[in-house]
């Protein structure tokens, strides 16, 4: 006898969210499998990361939404700029009173390496508004410099 | 250019990064339960919704959008959330070498798990945090129900 399966709630997402959390289930076997002995660092989010350049400078803007400013570490080694930090979990979102919970909380790590060279000792960052905002001046000598044409 | 040692494991952290932006960007416009239909936005800010004996709070992610372009309406039970993060920069002469962030318009419409106050409902937006306090109308409160033994 034919029997109609009844599936609810299927979102036409579902499956790609199926397949989402099968590659992290595979990037996770990958690492864990390895003969390292370094640990890979531990992430729970990735903040939304914008970087721009002007003749100047270049500018890295992060969305931190929530972030105690005393919980962001900032470093510069070369050219590769390390934001990490943390976001500390609310009680309230974990319990059973939660109806929706899509924040992401815990640790964060975003790793760069930017092109020009930068001046280390002139950065600076502000945040504001949720927006980490980490401004890195370029060394003189990598400014584009216009270079006349001698008439002849 | 600085030679930096090759770590092969690096590079599957960053492909996995990369996966799961992708996924979350692809994602996030349909996260949604049946009670959001198809709407007028191109991102969508995380949302986290809670209870307490006295109120529904809900916090939404808006780094970034000003206050005024944030509209929040209540209606019956539905609570509707939408605005916009514009893309404004005051420098011209910029460069783009990476574009994470989401920009343009947003909403999101929840169903409230219970009737509330209109007319006493505190918005407050810190750190690019909303958090909207909705209390409860007397009636959708927990009460205890005493048992007359007889």
């Amino acid at each position: 006898m034919w029997v109609p399966i009844l599936r609810s709630h299927w979102g036409p997402f579902a499956d790609v969210q199926g397949l989402q959390r099968e590659m992290n289930r595979l990037y996770t076997a990958l690492s864990g499998r390895s003969d390292r002995t370094a640990t890979l660092p531990e992430v729970a989010w990735t903040p939304s990361t914008d970087i721009y350049e002007t003749k100047d400078e270049i500018v890295a803007v992060l969305e931190l939404p929530g972030v105690d400013q005393s919980e962001i570490d900032i470093s510069l080694v070369e050219n590769t700029l390390t934001v990490r930090g943390r976001r500390p979990r609310s009680e309230t979102v974990e319990g059973e009173s939660c109806h929706r919970g899509e924040r992401h909380f815990g640790p964060f790590v975003r790793t760069f390496v930017l092109p020009s060279v930068v001046d280390a000792d002139r950065i600076k960052a502000a945040y504001k508004d949720g927006l980490l905002e980490i401004q890195l001046p370029k060394r003189e000598e990598a400014k584009p410099r216009p270079i006349p044409i001698e008439v002849a | 250019m600085a030679i930096v040692r090759w770590d092969p494991f690096r590079d599957l952290m960053n492909l996995q990064d990369r996966m799961n932006r992708l996924f979350d960007q692809t994602l996030s416009r349909t996260r949604s339960d049946e009670d959001e239909g198809l709407t007028a936005s191109t991102w969508a800010p995380a949302v986290d919704i809670y209870e307490t004996a006295d109120s529904i709070v809900l916090m939404a992610e808006l780094p970034g959008v000003s206050r005024e372009n944030i509209d929040i309406q209540v209606r019956n039970n539905t609570l509707t959330l939408k605005g916009e993060r514009k893309f404004e920069r005051e420098v011209k002469d910029e460069n783009y070498l990476r574009i994470e962030r989401s920009y343009g318009a947003f909403q999101r419409v929840f169903s409230l798990p219970g009737v509330v106050q209109r007319d006493k409902i505190k918005a407050v937006f810190k750190d690019g945090v909303l958090e909207l306090t909705l209390p409860k109308a007397e009636e959708a409160k927990p009460k205890q129900v005493k048992i007359d033994v007889k």
